[in-house]
């Protein structure tokens, strides 16, 4: 009854969103203000049905229903509790119950916080979204529903994928999804906007922070999700350009230029066409993540459904919004007049070199990543895009934007000097220099691009820091006076100047993992010693056990340094019988230099003999650290003040009065 | 109608009478204050705007000349914000409310509800595990409960005991017998380390991880096949799997040569005939190959041959059609005598729970009666005793 009710509930919703694509979009039309504040009241039952069904799916999962295809194929009853509940999500059909649930939960919150919105544009910014949300429903109950029942049920389930039984899964997906479905907020505002025919500085500004909060979220997903791989797939590894991972970079890379875009819309009223388009291909490439990673056009992990019924299904969503959304930004587009005018060397043109680079950055990695399944779709070789490809490509084209994003902050508005900004610069120049330098003496020589990175990293950090020493008239002004300053810095640059710090740290990270990971793989006996990145590592033992729905080996290493013990890690392999799939649990441990990591393997000979795969990954730390600074930023711009102007005084006045005038 | 049923519809009363009340409740109300001008909208953040360079100014960001040519550009927005006006909203709507909240009374809760018949199953109640466990007790299903039970308390044992081969091998049977796919195959996991990967084990070890996995056959289930057929090549089980296995592979001929092969090595009474061989008859209608066209294996061939040799040969002692005589003339008779002598020995069981013996010696009669349930029971709580 439970699991019907959900079901109800989720077709329920299919026709409210109905409601909400179209009656407030006639009544914004035809100026018609009872139909357009339909807007918010549909939100909100969309968000409450969806959430409601959402909770049933959950229940089926918990109580272990195995009338339930879903609970069936995923769920099992021995599996602990935090996974049979992060398992709801964890499946394909469970997932775009999520995906809906969260594009409802931003509707709401652009009904519930969008006061201050004028109504035609919120009723618009709904009813796209709503019909974004109509293709979804009829999506996930035609052809994967999740609250399919089997009759009889089943005895038991199959279980969890085991890898990602892991309290990664339980937090990785959301955020990433709250990422994806957030760019819809700024699609849809981009969408009504054509169809107002008005983008102007008001709108940069109303659309700023729902993109802001898109993004910090889609950080947050992509930092948890190479951390959940540099920590379950056991080979010290954090990115590999992985199809999957990309799908989700490439949405990243567009959200990023159109945050940057739309500061240019809302200060000096231009660039519009750009942050549009912007707009536009952030929600593209989010759809196009799903439709890559939900077709099972790629086969990984995180293909769950191998059903070319779904395939052709998204991809047909995806067609007519992506190609729907671009035949009306062709149309409207030139249309959209820009005011400001600037010179090439001025804030405007950093801003514009940033989108530049920013979406051939994303091009390049959607080429990367669609050109081999394009050639096996046309009959051609299979072929594979690898991380040669990419870093050899990508990587040299972030050089000069990262150089660039120093600058940035120096040069003014409209026309600027850059001599002056080098000048102002110089400290910058000489502790990259000198950071460079101090690696080479430390580390010894490293791999070009590492050390390009390095000092790439020590530059932003230090021009992003000379930006706020300069802001706050540091030196120059009685260092009281400079906290006085400080203190009353808006929050929106505070946000810029940690965003910029984090990605700062975050190269470094990169850099130094890339550069001078240590790997050290063999067979170890109990007392066998080996030196991995200047620590000793001792093979203790391994023992076997048995888990709540697995078996395990787990090894003990002692780890010293110069005869100092540091750490005892534990590593986990574990081998999940009824997936018959095994998982590495390594073993890590964070210091300020590098992490620490070891992995325990497959018994090798008969006397105790075991692979180990031990690694020294230097920094690697310093790229999450860094992630979350990023985040942080994000939040405290969305905090800034100026996003929370309220709606201008409105007359009361009976309807009747202003029908017949 | 059931109980459950009606519980669902009352929900769903509910949950449509709920969006109706939140979604019509502007257009009944009617009285939608009429929105400010779209204006008055931009120019609220126009007027922040210009706040906002007043604090860059007195922070020292702008210059006086910056500030005031940002100011005259945010003003000259203003103005075209102003001109603009052809954007005033028309504070209600005109007669046509009245429909729209008929239509979509109606429409919505019609159209959800005969969606959702097309798609969902109203009168399928819930069947949580616990539930489930709760309705096998008190049904007709006791002897399956009692067995399942025990072999949980087998189970319980052998976390204590891991080494215990024939207690992993006799827990593994009998979750198999239950339909415990899942669990049984953990169990032949435990059994199969314990003997060392024993062939023997191999076969059924991979038959329950298949049937754990619906019927798909993984690389760990297929390479058991294999382990058990190199030590036994008419093994029927491993060839017929692997045939399985093949097929799964899109090699649907291959599939077929494995069953005919298998087939032809199967003596004309054996048991799986006929499931082999509607198996080979879907496999050909499915992908239109007709079984005709492939013969068996000379591999096949040759081992066929062979084992009719065996049988062929003279065996010593008495011959089988002798064995068989005697056994035809006393049938009755024989069945008779052990019922009543496994009945009697059932009942002393009952009052001496803690004879390791008597179970075993149960189970086995049992076996012989083929009562295959009963002999796992004494089985399980033979394995019980200490």
């Amino acid at each position: 009854m439970i699991a019907e009710a959900g079901h109800f509930a989720l077709v329920l919703a299919l026709f409210v969103a109905i409601v909400q694509a179209v009656v407030p979009m006639i009544g914004a039309h035809r100026g018609n203000a009872v139909w357009m504040a339909m807007d918010k009241p549909s939100a909100i039952s969309q968000v409450l049905l969806v959430a409601f069904a959402f909770g049933c799916l959950t229940y089926s999962h918990v109580v272990s229903d195995f009338s339930v295809v879903n609970v069936v194929q995923n769920s099992h009853s021995l599996k602990p509790m935090l996974y049979k509940v992060a398992g709801v999500w964890g499946n394909h059909e469970g997932s775009l119950l999520l995906w809906v649930f969260i594009l409802a939960a931003f509707g709401s919150a652009v009904a519930l916080f969008g006061g201050n919105l004028p109504p035609t544009l919120r009723a618009r910014v709904l009813g796209v979204q709503s019909l974004i949300a109509v293709g979804f429903y009829l999506f996930m109950l035609l052809t994967s529903n999740p609250f399919e029942r089997v009759f009889p049920p089943a005895l038991d389930g199959r279980d969890l994928n085991p890898l990602l039984q892991d309290p990664g899964l339980a937090f990785h997906p959301p955020f990433l999804y709250l990422g994806y479905v957030g760019f819809s907020m700024a699609f849809s505002f981009a969408i009504a906007a054509l169809i107002e025919g008005r983008v102007d500085a008001a709108w940069a500004r109303w659309v700023r922070p729902w993109t802001l909060a898109a993004w910090s979220f889609l950080t947050v997903g992509i930092a948890l999700g190479s951390w959940w791989a540099y920590y379950e797939l056991g080979w010290g590894g954090w990115w590999f350009w992985d199809p999957v991972e990309n799908a989700s970079f490439m949405p990243w890379l567009a959200g990023t230029a159109l945050l940057h875009s739309a500061i240019v819309v809302e200060k000096r009223d231009t660039m519009k066409t750009w942050t549009i388009f912007l707009a536009i291909l952030a929600f593209s490439m989010s759809l196009l993540g799903t439709f890559l990673v939900r077709s099972g056009v790629l086969t990984s992990v995180h293909a769950f459904a191998t059903d070319p019924e779904r395939g052709v299904f998204i991809l047909l969503l995806l067609m007519i919004v992506i190609g729907g959304s671009l035949v009306l930004f062709a149309m409207r587009g030139p249309a959209l007049r820009s005011t400001g005018v600037f010179k090439p060397i001025s804030r405007e043109g950093g801003l514009l070199l940033n989108n530049l680079v920013m979406s051939t950055g994303c091009a390049v990695v959607l080429l990367g990543t669609l050109y081999p399944l394009f050639l096996d779709a046309v009959g051609g070789t299979k072929v594979s895009v690898g991380p040669p490809f990419f870093n050899s490509v990508f990587i040299p084209l972030m050089v000069p934007m990262f150089m660039a994003m120093g600058f940035g902050p120096f040069l003014s508005w409209k026309r600027a000097d850059i001599v002056q900004a080098a000048l102002r610069l110089k400290i910058a120049f000489i502790v990259a220099a000198l950071a460079v330098a101090a690696v080479i003496a430390l580390a010894g020589e490293g791999p070009f691009l590492a050390l390009v990175g390095l000092g790439l990293a020590a530059w932003l950090v230090t021009s992003t820091l000379v930006e706020l020493a300069e802001r706050v008239k540091l030196f120059r002004e009685p260092l009281v006076a400079s906290l006085g300053r400080l203190m009353r810095q808006p929050r929106a640059s505070w946000g810029m100047t940690m965003a910029h710090l984090g990605m700062a740290i975050a190269i470094a990270g990169m850099a130094g993992a890339g550069g001078w990971k240590v790997e050290s793989i063999q067979v170890m006996k109990p007392g066998d010693q080996v030196n991995v990145g200047g620590y000793d590592y001792t093979f203790v033992g391994a023992r076997q056990g048995q888990g709540p729905n697995y078996t395990i080996i787990e090894g003990t290493f002692r780890v010293s340094k110069n005869g100092q013990d540091v750490v005892t890690l534990k590593a986990e392999k574990r081998n999940y019988p009824v997936r018959q799939m095994p998982t590495t649990e390594a073993a890590i441990h964070s210091l300020f230099s590098g992490d620490l990591y070891a992995v325990i393997g497959d018994p090798d000979g008969q006397d105790g003999g075991f692979v180990t795969r031990i690694y020294f990954n230097p920094l690697v730390a310093w790229m999450w650290a860094g992630s979350m600074l990023m985040v942080f930023g994000g939040v405290i711009s969305i905090s800034d003040r100026r996003y929370r102007i309220g709606a201008p005084a409105r007359r009361n006045r009976k309807p009747a009065v202003a029908a017949n005038p | 109608m059931s109980v459950e049923t009606l519980q669902l519809w009352a929900i769903a009363a509910a949950l449509a009478l709920g969006v109706l009340v939140i979604m019509l409740w502007p257009l009944v109300k009617r009285q939608v204050r009429e929105n400010a001008p779209r204006e008055d909208y931009d120019i609220n953040v126009y007027k922040d705007q210009l706040l906002e360079i007043d604090a860059d100014l007195e922070r020292g960001l702008l210059s006086a000349d910056q500030g005031e040519a940002a100011r005259t550009e945010i003003k000259r927005r203003m103005l075209a914000a102003a001109d603009s006006g052809e954007t005033v909203t028309k504070a209600v709507g005109s007669g046509s409310n009245g429909l729209m909240i008929a239509v979509l009374t109606v429409l919505m809760p019609v159209g959800a509800v005969l969606l959702y018949l097309n798609l969902g199953s109203p009168d399928r109640p819930d069947q949580p595990l616990a539930g489930r466990d709760l309705r096998a007790k008190v049904g007709q299903n006791e002897e399956q409960m009692k067995i399942s039970q025990s072999a949980d308390k087998l189970s319980a044992y052998l976390k204590n005991n891991p080494d215990d081969l024939r207690g992993w091998t006799l827990l593994a049977r009998t979750y198999l017998s239950l339909g415990r796919y899942p669990d049984s195959a953990m169990a032949y996991a435990e059994a199969y380390r314990v003997s060392e990967e024993s062939a023997e084990l191999a076969v059924d070890y991979g038959e329950a991880l298949t049937l754990a996995a619906d019927s798909e056959i993984s690389g760990k289930a297929r390479s058991l096949f294999e382990k058990a057929l190199a030590a036994d090549n008419t093994d029927p089980k491993a060839r017929y799997y692997l045939g399985m296995y093949k097929a799964q592979q899109d090699d649907v001929r291959g599939a077929m040569q494995m069953w005919i092969d298998l087939a032809t090595l199967s003596p004309p009474d054996a048991p799986w005939l006929s499931v082999l061989n509607q198996q080979i008859d879907r496999a050909a209608r499915d992908s239109g190959i007709d079984p005709a066209t492939i013969t068996p294996s000379a591999e096949a061939l040759a081992l066929a041959k062979e084992l009719q040799q065996n049988i062929q040969a003279p065996a010593p002692g008495p011959t089988t059609a002798d064995v068989k005589e005697a056994m035809g003339m006393a049938e009755g008779d024989r069945n008779q005598m052990i019922r009543s002598m496994v009945e009697r020995l059932a009942s002393k069981m009952k009052d001496d729970p803690k004879n390791k013996d008597g179970w075993l010696r149960l189970e086995r009669a049992y076996r012989v009666l083929g009562e295959v349930d009963k002999a796992d029971e004494a089985a399980v709580r033979a394995a019980l005793l200490p």
